[in-house]
């Protein structure tokens, strides 16, 4: 082999090597770039999912979900801070919950009454006071995804949900066990019976323990049960070949079903009496929203069709109809209580109800059960026997909800309902003396 | 109060169009053998509503009433009387209540005479569709194309006792646009299910009741149009569950990177939206997207690359905000004039715009509220 030969050799393999190593440099540079990209792809996946979330708080009297909850679904938004133990007189529109709520109801603790929620994602119940905005977590039984929920004022709540399948699970439970406001520092679980399963529609009665809830029959086409909380004593005092009915029961004991609403279509309401023979309520309305009253004939009921609403009242069955100068539904009203002074018992025959300020284009009724559309109401004082109405406050007021689901106290002093937009739950006061403004 | 002009409250009355004989001693006193009870009367609306006003209308083949002195009374008392009244009108009485009308009529020593009774009664004619509505909806099952009708018939036939005559001993008649039903007909037949209206049509159908012995009777019937299915489309949140009080509008800002959306097709021929005779064709962006085959009514999108734990269909980065038109078109197997179609445009984001300041106020951005 010559010099010049191994001379040759030896620069073919200096470049070779140099070669090499800007290939695996170059290598080593893309490697680097695409790990990273596929790094932050993960990362922002996971951050979607709320794997990059703080660990949660198990403390405060609102118990983990506001905290802990809340701050993943609306991480930017200042106005989503719990009122978690204000401890102050809230303002006279209170915001009491951020978080969806699947239902309320005032609830007697003691001498005072509460308001008892259920909050949709978990199914805790919790406990709100009008007058100090306290608000307290009381049960720690997680049932996820409530839909619907209703409470008695004497300490009974069914919550409804769905299981994998798309069954309705209703569950009776009892809050009779749970701690008086004054000690709730601790949660108790949420003892209770679960009922058949797809159960159509309920009532629950307002002050007993009992329930009234339809089911579909092979025969029948959809029975009515009257059933104790834990399903005991069930006896069939309803049948029907029509299956959609929502249902009332009055604290006076009577059973009131009305056909499910829909624009332009005809509604009729009946009461049901222990012997299973209905009672003509209210019939042939189009677009029937209803709100009977507890110990009166009197009823609110609420007509849409043509692409408009319009608001009736009857003080009894032989006095016609009489149209109150608003234009909203049923669903959006509540009876004022019978307040007794002395021995007298006042029968004035008002009514609050949430009016919206501008109706959507169509019809109404069918869009909003949908969801597809919200309005921003206004409140109203309705004095029935005179037929007039009268605007509680100014919309520059107070903030304009998508009122739902108004429920009032037995004093008549609050009214709790959930803003139908996204089933936060709020809270008016209705003494005006000293009333705030703020809606914190 | 406001009523559905077409659809009418099932009132009825009875009446007794069959002619008395009066009794002999009028008979005796008015001379001219077989008169009596010659007079028919009409009465106008043939089912009246309680304590509404009607119309009575006197006929005779014997005598020339237009010449004739008329007198019309109701349960006893006189209404109206004058020469050729052959008409009047009177208000019946409460739902149940009896009002016997008689008239009679007399031409020099002729006279002639007839009678009937009137008795309000009552029928609510209620309905509703099978079609698909979600769980804890709060509105009417509407009829679409394809769909049953439940319809339920509510008598109220009150006897002079006040107790009503039970609903299974009423005979019952259904008609749909004046074409008798006899399948769903019969004694005690108080309701019926029947095929819907067909697509964009409307259906009247009636019902009538009557006892076997025709002494109570009604009829009362309804207007229903046929809607076309409406497609919502709904968030379902890990959380929450399906948000069904939000239905997304045409415009949409979702500030998450990995959301799955659920379409509700209500008032469609269906027993659940992942019924297997629903077919649902999805786009986004213009490419069809093969949906779940256990759950066609949703659909997961995400920005960025596709995650294995994904098992629906993975919206790749369209734009760089993330931005989709997400289309929809829904069909029935079984049932080819079922067709709805709806359109979305949906922004996907993993947060919100703090930079901007925007956090897409102008669409309809359900976080934004707290969903």
């Amino acid at each position: 082999m010559t010099k010049t030969t191994t001379q040759r050799i030896i620069t073919i393999v200096s470049y070779l090597i140099i070669m090499v190593l800007i290939v695996s440099l170059t290598g080593l540079v893309g490697w680097y770039f695409f790990l990273r990209s596929k790094t932050a792809t993960i990362v922002s996946i996971n951050t979607a999912r709320g794997f990059g979330t703080a660990a949660p708080l198990f403390e405060g009297a609102g118990g983990s979900t506001y905290q802990n909850v809340l701050s993943n679904i609306a991480p930017n938004s200042s106005s989503t801070a719990p009122s978690v133990s204000i401890k102050r007189k809230p303002p006279q529109l209170w915001k009491i919950s951020q978080n969806p709520v699947a239902g309320a109801g005032f609830v007697k603790s003691g001498a005072s009454t509460m308001i008892y929620f259920v909050e949709r994602a978990t199914g805790y119940i919790f406990s709100a006071d009008p007058e100090t905005g306290e608000l307290v977590r009381i049960t720690n039984t997680l049932r996820p995804k409530i839909y619907e929920a209703f409470f008695t004022n004497n300490g009974f709540v069914i919550e409804r949900s769905l299981d994998d399948a798309g069954n309705i699970v209703t569950f009776a439970g009892t809050l009779l066990a749970a701690p008086a406001k004054e000690s709730a520092t601790t949660t108790e679980a949420l003892r209770g019976t679960l009922l058949e399963r797809n159960i159509i529609s309920l009532a629950v009665h307002p002050a007993s323990p009992e329930i009234f809830y339809t089911t579909l029959d092979a025969k029948a086409g959809l029975v009515g049960t009257r059933t104790l909380w834990n399903g005991s004593k069930m006896k069939q005092v309803f049948s029907s070949n029509i299956l959609d009915w929502r249902m009332v029961w009055l604290a006076d004991g009577r059973l009131i079903i009305t056909q499910k609403a829909a624009d332009n279509t005809a509604g009729y309401s009946y009461e049901v009496s222990q012997t299973s023979v209905q009672k003509s309520l209210i019939g042939n309305v189009s677009g029937l929203t209803l709100l009977p009253r507890a110990s009166s004939p009197a009823i609110l009921y609420g007509a849409s069709g043509g692409g408009t609403l319009s608001l009736w009242a009857k003080i009894d069955q032989k006095t016609p109809a009489v149209q109150l100068p608003l234009k909203t539904v049923a669903d959006k009203c509540v009876w004022a209580p019978s307040k007794t002074v002395g021995k007298v018992v006042d029968m004035t025959l008002f009514a609050y109800c949430a009016v919206p300020q501008t109706l959507p284009d169509g019809d109404f009724l069918d869009q909003w059960y949908r969801g597809a559309v919200h309005t921003e109401d206004s409140w109203w004082k309705v004095d029935v026997k005179s037929g007039t109405a009268k605007a509680l406050f100014s919309s520059a007021q107070l903030a304009s909800l998508d009122v739902d689901r108004p429920t009032i106290d037995e004093s008549g002093n609050y009214i709790a309902f959930i803003n139908a937009a996204d089933t936060s739950l709020w809270l008016l006061r209705l003494d005006l003396e000293g009333a705030a403004t703020s809606t914190d | 109060m406001i009523t559905m002009a077409d659809s009418l409250k099932g009132l009825s009355f009875v009446f007794f169009l069959s002619l008395f004989l009066y009794p002999a001693l009028l008979h005796a006193q008015f001379g001219l053998p077989g008169a009596e009870n010659t007079i028919s009367i009409t009465v106008t609306p043939q089912y009246p509503a309680p304590s509404s006003s009607v119309h009575l209308k006197a006929e005779s083949n014997l005598l020339d009433l237009s010449r004739a002195l008329i007198t019309w009374s109701s349960n006893g008392k006189t209404i109206a009387s004058g020469d050729g009244t052959t008409e009047t009108d009177v208000t019946v009485g409460a739902l149940g209540q009896q009002t016997s009308i008689t008239i009679t009529a007399a031409i020099d020593s002729t006279r002639a005479s007839g009678a009937a009774v009137v008795i309000p009664t009552q029928i609510d004619l209620l309905y509703e569709s099978n079609s698909y509505t979600p769980p804890f909806y709060r509105g009417r099952a509407l009829p679409s194309a394809g769909t049953m009708l439940r319809l339920q018939a509510i008598p109220r036939f009150t006897k002079g006792d006040g107790s009503l005559v039970p609903a299974a001993s009423i005979i019952y008649i259904w008609k749909r646009n004046g074409e008798l039903i006899q399948a769903a007909s019969g004694l005690g037949r108080s309701a019926a299910l029947l095929p819907g209206p067909t697509l964009f049509a409307t259906d009247t159908i009636v019902v009538e009741a009557h006892t076997s012995d025709n002494t109570y009777s009604g009829s009362a019937s309804l207007r229903i149009p046929s809607v076309e299915p409406v497609i919502a489309l709904y968030l379902d949140s890990a959380l929450f569950g399906i948000l069904y009080h939000q239905a997304l509008s045409v415009r949409t800002f979702v500030p998450n990177t990995e959301m799955t959306f659920v379409a509700v097709p209500y008032f469609a021929q269906a027993y659940s939206p992942d019924d297997q005779n629903l077919q649902y064709e999805w786009h986004v962006n213009s490419q069809k997207i093969s949906a779940d085959a256990t759950r066609p009514s949703a659909i997961t999108f995400s920005i960025g690359s596709p995650s294995p734990f994904f098992v629906s269909p993975f919206l790749s980065a369209g734009s760089s905000d993330g931005t989709a038109i997400v289309e929809l078109s829904l069909t029935h197997a079984a049932n080819y004039l079922m067709s709805s179609n709806s359109t979305w445009n949906i922004s996907l984001k993993s947060g919100f715009d703090q930079a901007s300041g925007s956090n897409g106020s102008a669409t309809n951005n359900p976080f934004e509220q707290g969903f």
